[in-house]
């Protein structure tokens, strides 16, 4: 029997290093790789409450004493729930990629801000479609 | 026989009028002869309308258009003939005739750029005119009787703006239509009120009903004033006379047709054939009385100080139709409508005479101006004659047919006055001084169209002012016409002076129906000193202006201080005051009206544009583009949901 503090801890760490990769990197891959740490910090809570004793927090055991005979789900629905996403992941992963794949191949980079098209109409886009203007044509 | 006379007037003349409309604009000629046609078959419709109803009876239920079943009424949509309707008819029927021919030469051709004619559909339109008059003689139904009223104030707003190109012309059929249009109100109303009441629209059972006094005074009092305002509006009586001098901007043979037969008699007939009504609420003739003895001076004054020789004809119609209202107003039993409807007969002979030689004169002249009259005596001298003739019989020369019927209004104002009637009195001195009005203004016009000078009468053909299409002549005898040189250009097409001819013969011998008057025209006598007092004070107008030129100066009207000439010429500014009291009144709402509906209700519409576009300026910044941007958008949403589940749980 672990403290509860362990897996919450690092389903944080890896929630915020997910959110970082997400919003920091500039290339495709790891951007990827950090919504698949969000998805698994997100897994390790779902496994770590399914294991919660039935009560809840307030019945936790304290230290030193014996484990708690009855848990709170007896159908595990957190681990099944932890499936489903490493399922979905997985499909996840498989689209993403052969999306970072088929852009790389068309344009020679990975790197997300060089891909604003969609946002031409924009002022940022307006802005930028301007900017880059001088320095020639369309590579 | 008779049943089937007084439909065809009515049913010849519309035929007439949807042929010429449908198949006119094909070819000139053939418009032509359907309106010539149709006239000439409603003249005979009623001629032998008038012949059978002075053997027997008058017939007051003829099948017309069935019942109309409205709910809790039924009302019969039948017509009537009787004497009124039938002598009226056959004035109505002969003035449309003479009009129709007239017109085929006075409107031939193409007219000018600016005032060009449609010759088919002005044919069809009068033709119409001619149909509703005759509808609204013939109704035996008050509701039929307004729609013939409200169809003949439609097509004297369509003649009137015939040339509407001219800015003028669109004004005056507006005007014609507005102010027609608010008597038109009180009639309806009036239906209204008696269908209300009495629950019947029938004219006979109206009439019985108000002699015996099923009909409460009030209601009698109420619709009798209502008519009345239709009948001012109609007969251009004094508040709503207005129109009629304006309405001058119509085709000279139009303003025949008005003044003569059809729409300016329309009021005083209504009167006449609702007289039993109006005997039942004295109130109501009292009204009727001094409104026409306001117009009957005040348009007489007027006339004198016209320039417009057809504004001075205008004028003078208000006033003669003035005399009919009194005539009709001062009765004292049912039959008293007497006098009334002989003036209306007689004056519909006098007046289209006047306006159709008007209408060669100015078509001589080529301009409406009187300054630009004058000589005619020495140049056409038929024409002047037939002028003449029209002019002694509205100042009412004895022994004219004009001179009858005048004096026979002033002798039923006399025997009012000396039964107690306090508006007989008001009649009769109004009518004497008109007398002598008229003369002066009937005198002037002669001195100074046919006396006058004729130096500069008479321009060359084709003149760039004229204002009335006058290419009446096939090109190559127009041709023949002016390589005659400009003093003895052209004579008057033979269309056009017939009908003058025609109308001369009742204008002068009119007066011998009294020999042997029908039933209608029973209570009819001139009284001796009444009818040589009458005669007197015109002749001594008519020697007044027609003694002008001897001195002098052909205009009698130069005798007049400035001031009140141009007061006279503008008749008494009643279309400034009305201008100012109801006009500018009316148009302010309206952009009073305009402005809260563009200003409020259309501001809530017109302000979704610039909202939804201020709001897609705002989420455009949103789409960026980059797909980092769209995470953190995710993330953002998601720390949102998760503050928001753990406060709310």
């Amino acid at each position: 029997m672990i403290h509860l503090i362990g897996p919450a801890v690092l389903a944080s760490a890896l929630a915020g290093i997910g959110v970082y990769g997400l919003l920091a990197r500039r290339n495709a891959v790891l951007v990827l790789i950090g919504a698949e740490l969000l998805l698994n910090a997100a897994n390790l809570l779902l496994v770590t409450a399914a294991a919660l004793p039935a009560g809840g927090l307030a019945a936790m055991p304290g230290p030193g004493a014996a484990p708690p005979t009855e848990i709170a789900d007896p159908l595990l629905s957190g681990q099944v729930m932890a499936i489903f996403v490493i399922t979905i992941a997985a499909a996840e992963i498989g689209v993403a990629l052969a999306i970072i794949l088929l852009l790389f191949r068309a344009r020679q980079t990975a790197d997300l801000t060089e891909v604003g098209e969609l946002g031409e109409a924009s002022p940022i886009g307006v802005a930028r479609a301007a900017a880059e203007q001088p320095s020639g044509g369309p590579s | 026989m008779i049943e089937s006379a007084a439909l065809l007037t009515i049913v010849l003349p519309t035929v007439a009028a949807v042929l010429g409309l449908v198949m006119g604009g094909r070819s000139r000629p053939w418009a032509g002869d359907w309106a010539v046609l149709g006239s000439l078959g409603a003249l005979i419709a009623a001629v032998l309308e008038l012949v059978q109803v002075l053997r027997q009876a008058p017939v007051t239920s003829i099948g017309f258009l069935g019942r109309a079943e409205l709910g809790t009424f039924s009302i019969g949509l039948d017509l009537r003939a009787d004497q009124l309707s039938a002598s009226i008819a056959v004035a109505v029927g002969l003035v449309a005739f003479c009009v129709q021919v007239y017109s085929t030469a006075y409107l031939s051709g193409t007219g000018t750029p600016e005032a060009p004619t449609r010759y088919p559909a002005y044919a069809a339109t009068v033709s119409l005119f001619t149909a509703a008059m005759m509808l609204v003689i013939h109704s035996a139904d008050l509701v039929l009787l307004l729609i013939g009223w409200e169809a003949m104030g439609l097509a004297s707003y369509l003649l009137v703006g015939h040339h509407s190109e001219r800015a003028s012309a669109r004004a005056a059929a507006m005007k014609a239509f507005l102010v027609t249009r608010i008597g038109d109100l009180g009639v309806l109303l009036a239906v209204v009120v008696l269908l209300a009441d009495a629950r019947t629209t029938s004219i006979a059972q109206l009439t019985a009903a108000a002699t015996s006094g099923e009909l409460g005074h009030a209601t009698l009092l109420t619709a009798g004033l209502l008519l009345l305002a239709g009948v001012a509006g109609k007969s251009a009586q004094f508040p709503l006379h207005t129109w009629l001098p304006d309405a001058m901007e119509g085709p000279t043979p139009v303003s025949a047709l008005i003044h003569a037969a059809t729409m300016v008699a329309a009021g005083v007939f209504l009167v006449a054939r609702l007289l039993p009504l109006y005997l039942a609420v004295p109130g109501a003739l009292q009204v009727a009385a001094v409104i026409a003895a306001i117009s009957m001076v005040g348009a007489a004054l007027a006339a004198i100080a016209q320039d417009d020789l057809k504004r001075l004809l205008a004028y003078s119609t208000i006033s003669q139709v003035a005399y009919m209202l009194a005539g009709v107003a001062v009765s004292s039993g049912p039959d008293g409508s007497g006098p009334g409807i002989f003036h209306l007969l007689s004056h519909a002979a006098f007046k289209a005479l006047l306006f159709l030689t008007a209408g060669c004169v100015i078509h001589l002249v080529g301009s409406t101006m009187l300054a630009d009259m004058g000589g005619l005596l020495r140049t056409h001298r038929a024409l002047a004659v037939l002028f003449g003739i029209g002019l002694a019989g509205l100042a009412g020369v004895p022994p004219l047919g004009g001179f009858w019927s005048k004096e026979a209004v002033l002798t039923a104002a006399e025997e009012a006055a000396h039964a107690g009637s306090w508006t007989g009195w008001v009649v009769l001195l109004t009518g004497l001084g008109t007398s002598l009005l008229t003369g002066i203004y009937a005198g002037r016009a002669w001195s100074i169209v046919a006396l006058g000078s004729a130096a500069k009468a008479l321009p060359a053909h084709g003149d760039a002012e004229t204002e009335e299409p006058h290419e009446t002549l096939a090109p190559g005898q127009d041709a023949a016409l002016h390589a005659t040189g400009p003093e003895h250009q052209h004579r008057l097409p033979a269309a056009m002076m017939l009908p003058l001819y025609l109308l001369a013969v009742p204008t002068l011998g009119f007066g011998l129906v009294l020999i042997d008057p029908p039933e209608l025209l029973g209570a009819v006598h001139v009284d001796l000193v009444t009818g040589v007092t009458g005669a007197m004070l015109s002749l001594a107008g008519l020697g007044w202006a027609l003694s002008a030129p001897r001195l002098g100066a052909p205009d009698i009207a130069i005798a007049l201080p400035v001031g009140a000439r141009a007061m006279l010429r503008d008749g008494f500014r009643v279309d400034a005051v009305q201008h100012a009291l109801i006009v500018r009144p009316a148009l302010g709402l309206a952009r009073g009206v305009k402005s809260a509906d563009w200003g409020v209700i259309d501001a809530y519409v017109r302000a979704i544009p610039p909202t939804l576009r201020v709001g897609g300026n705002l989420l455009r910044r949103a789409q960026t583009g980059l797909a980092t941007a769209y995470a953190a958008w995710l993330v953002i949403g998601a720390v949102v949901i998760a503050i928001a589940g753990v406060g709310l749980s």
